[in-house]
């Protein structure tokens, strides 16, 4: 079995390629900053300044590039490359400041650096398992990298530190100048200051107000990077707000330290968000594999959906298995359902030689834990197995129970039709019959003709009987006082009628459905003309409603009970769902009151 | 004696209001339903109304029903209903809502003898009817301990009368005995089955068909 969705090996390259990037900028972010070195006098870079600040300068960039890597390991994509690359925009400053840097590696950290929010804004506007995919996130995500590459590629062709009157990282060496150009250096130096603090707003709000809105499963792995992304974002804003109203940049300055401090503690927040989304990701295909250890020990069949939801913490899993058949799909009790993904969820085929054997429903941020599927689908093979087998035989027991009850009904349904014909026809025919010889009768005595008034007169004594007879036998067919008063009256005048003492000791006086009571009536029926043949001289009956069922017990002291001319009674009973059984001298029914 | 007919088969609608007139009666409405029985016995006023158990439109008890309706609000007009069904259970059920002026007969027996004008009279007179085939029935039905067994066979026929609804003078005349030879009969089995002995004539009939079916 494999699921439809299955992820193909990787080659080696795309597998290692992240991560050796990583280990490249980490090693480029280490190479920024002077280690050995006392703390500056006049600092040129945040890490420069003073230790602690070297510290948290550090520990945001190298923990954004560990965790992206970490997490490209463990769930390889987009997030992760973000990750690492917006540890490398965060380190780019220190390059910048590094006197002792080649000017071209300064000036492409100048570059670098203005990127940092948009890969922050991409990074939280598209990690998994959030409805911020609409187009307002696209177009904030678009806005984001337009803007940083406008600021990158015209303050590199445009800026010449030298002339910037705030500079302070350094005042020379961007090799990539073509025009120096004093009016369009700042007027960009204040749209990436702008557009950082306009940009973050909504783009805070947004992430804060997804959460809200996901299912209970995705926000577990959700909340944690959504919100330290948004601070990160909003540290970043107050960076350049701080920046429009004091624009003279002093990293001994209490007031820029501490932001500094601020803005490196939001993105180790965001690090370790995704260091630990990374590790619940392993957990789950743990879990996956354990359960996947306990299906193939011990598959108890009706159990998996369970199983599932408790293993992925998922309480709103459901699986469905498809049947060749009927062509349906049904739950693992055999009921027909029908596997729609609801809000949130997506729908897993699990396929077997290019057949579908079952759907999970999931929580869509279980899809994106893509292996889930292929374990998944390897693993439980022979619980998937096992429940469908089971559920494919009680559907069919169901179907078939369900095709019992409809041919009973049919039946009882055509013998009460036969009952009202003879009623509405046959009866009322020969009852006009019966009169108009009556009237021919008393016309005849009044004429004079009294052998023509013995002839109408023994006409009418036969009509009669045959109207008698005619009532005895739709009486048989169908009692039509069971469908109009209920089964008390029925039996008790079944009872008046038996040819052998029948007490009718307790009658429900709840009605159940035609059908139910019908077959109890039934069961009465036969079951006194069973006593009669084994030499009963008596039969008792109590016809009890207890919780839902109509139970019928037929007590007498006749011989043994032959089983076998009791087979149509039970399968009559049986197929509306109930039971017979009989213990010495009591025949006892169980029928569902329908 | 004025009378309203209520079946919705037109050919016994029509052959019972032939047979009561030409025996002399006056058939002031005939009708299908119920509800149009209700509106003409309200008019007319009949000293009877003759009603088909089963009419439109669910053809189970709208016979019943309306007879009930019927003696509640005209208690003068007597109700007589015929019914193609062998069950107790409906006589018992029109006898014990109303008791007077009441009766339950089956149709298969009205063109036959002088059966519907008897009970019609009787009705019109105060008396229960109720169709012999269903008392004999009960009679015939069969007991562990018989308690008609303690009963000699004027008692039975006594007893039977009875559940018929004839009334004591009836009975007596029926039996050809003085009226007081019926009295103490009637005291006797009713001492005899246990019964309590109701002074009102209607109810004894239900006792009697009570004692009979249980």
């Amino acid at each position: 079995m494999t699921a439809a969705t299955s992820t193909p090996g990787r080659p080696a390259l795309q597998r290692w390629g992240v991560p050796a990037l990583a280990i490249a900028c980490a090693a480029g972010a280490l190479a920024a900053v002077d280690l050995t070195g006392a703390p500056a006098v006049a600092p040129t870079s945040y890490a420069a300044a003073s230790t602690p600040l070297l510290v948290l300068a550090l520990t945001a960039g190298l923990g954004l590039i560990l965790a992206g890597a970490v997490l490209w390991l463990v769930r390889p994509g987009l997030p992760a490359v973000l990750a690492v690359g917006a540890g490398c925009a965060w380190s780019a400053d220190d390059w910048v400041g590094r006197a002792s840097a080649p000017d071209l590696v300064r000036s492409l950290a100048m570059m670098a650096s203005p990127f940092l929010l948009a890969l922050l804004v991409h990074l939280v506007l598209r990690w998994p398992g959030g409805r911020t995919g609409g187009p307002w996130a696209r177009t904030a995500i678009g806005l984001a990298y337009a803007i940083a590459t406008l600021v990158a590629v015209g303050q590199a062709l445009l800026r010449d530190p030298l002339f910037d009157r705030y500079c302070w990282r350094t005042c020379g060496g961007n090799v990539f100048l073509a025009r120096a150009d004093v009016e369009a250096a700042q007027a960009l130096h204040a749209l990436r200051l702008w557009s950082w603090v306009l940009l973050a707003v909504p783009v805070v709000a947004g992430c804060l107000w997804s959460l809200r809105r996901v299912s209970r499963p995705a926000r577990a792995t959700r909340a944690g990077v959504v919100i330290s992304g948004a601070m990160a974002i909003a540290a970043e804003a107050s960076y350049a707000g701080l920046l429009l109203l004091v624009p003279q940049e002093v990293p001994t300055r209490g007031l820029f330290a501490a932001v500094f401090a601020l803005r490196a503690a939001a993105l180790t927040l965001l690090a370790a968000g995704l260091a630990w989304a990374a590790l619940r990701t392993v957990r789950t295909r743990w879990s996956v594999r354990r359960l996947a250890q306990q299906l193939l020990e011990a598959p108890a069949p009706g159990t998996l959906r369970d199983v599932l939801s408790r293993s992925v913490g998922d309480d709103r899993i459901e699986v469905a298995y498809w049947l060749d058949g009927p062509q349906r799909y049904v739950d693992a009790e055999g009921h027909p359902t029908d596997p729609r993904p609801g809000a949130h969820q997506s729908v897993t085929a699990l396929v077997r030689h290019g057949g579908q054997v079952a759907v999970v429903v999931h929580d869509r941020s279980l899809a994106q834990t893509h292996d889930l599927q292929r374990e998944l689908g390897a693993a439980a093979r022979l619980a998937v197995d096992n429940e469908r087998l089971r559920a494919e035989g009680l559907f069919r027991l169901t179907d078939l129970r369900a095709s019992q009850a409809r041919v009973v009904a049919r039946a009882d349904a055509t013998r009460r039709h036969l009952e009202r014909d003879l009623h509405d026809g046959a009866q009322q025919r020969l009852l006009a019959v019966s009169s108009e010889l009556r009237l021919a009768l008393l016309d005849a005595r009044r004429t004079g003709s009294p052998d023509l008034a013995a002839l109408l007169e023994q006409a009418g004594g036969q009509a009669a009987d045959a109207l008698t007879e005619l009532r005895e036998l739709a009486h048989g067919i169908f009692p039509a006082i069971l469908t109009d008063a209920g089964l008390g009256p029925a039996l008790s005048t079944l009872a008046v009628g038996a040819p052998l003492p029948v007490d009718v000791l307790s009658v429900t006086a709840g009605r159940c459905g035609p059908a139910a009571e019908s077959a109890a009536y039934l069961v009465v029926v036969d079951g006194i003309a069973d006593a009669v043949r084994r030499s009963a001289t008596y039969v008792s009956v109590h016809v009890e409603l207890e919780a839902s069922d109509l139970v019928v017990q037929l007590e007498d002291d006749g011989g043994d009970r032959d089983a076998g001319r009791l087979v149509h009674l039970e399968d009559r009973v049986a197929a509306l769902g109930g039971r017979l059984s009989t213990q010495g001298p009591v025949l006892r029914a169980e029928i569902p009151c329908g | 004696m004025r009378v309203v007919v209520a079946d919705d088969a037109v050919l016994i609608r029509e052959g019972i209001t032939s047979l009561l007139r030409s025996s002399g009666a006056d058939v002031v409405a005939q009708v299908g339903d119920a509800d149009q029985l209700l509106h003409e016995v309200r008019r007319h006023v009949p000293d009877v109304a003759v009603v088909d158990i089963k009419m439109p439109p669910t053809h189970t008890d709208e016979g019943l029903v309306a007879a009930q309706r019927i003696r509640e609000e005209l208690p003068e007009v007597g109700v007589l209903v015929l019914s193609q069904y062998l069950e107790p259970a409906y006589a018992m059920r029109l006898v014990s809502d109303h008791p007077e002026k009441v009766g339950y007969l089956l149709k298969e027996r009205i063109f036959s003898g002088e059966v519907l004008l008897d009970a019609l009279r009787r009705v019109d007179e105060g008396e229960t009817v109720v169709d012999p085939t269903i008392v004999s029935m009960l009679f015939g039905r069969r007991r562990r301990l018989d308690p008609l067994a303690v009963l000699s066979g004027r008692e039975r026929e006594t007893l039977a009368l009875v559940a018929e609804g004839l009334s004591n003078k009836a009975i007596a005349a029926r039996l050809v005995v003085a009226e007081r030879t019926v009295e103490a009969h009637v005291t006797q089995v009713f001492a005899k089955l246990r019964l309590p002995e109701s002074p009102d004539a209607h109810r004894r009939v239900l006792a009697v068909l009570t004692f009979l079916r249980g």
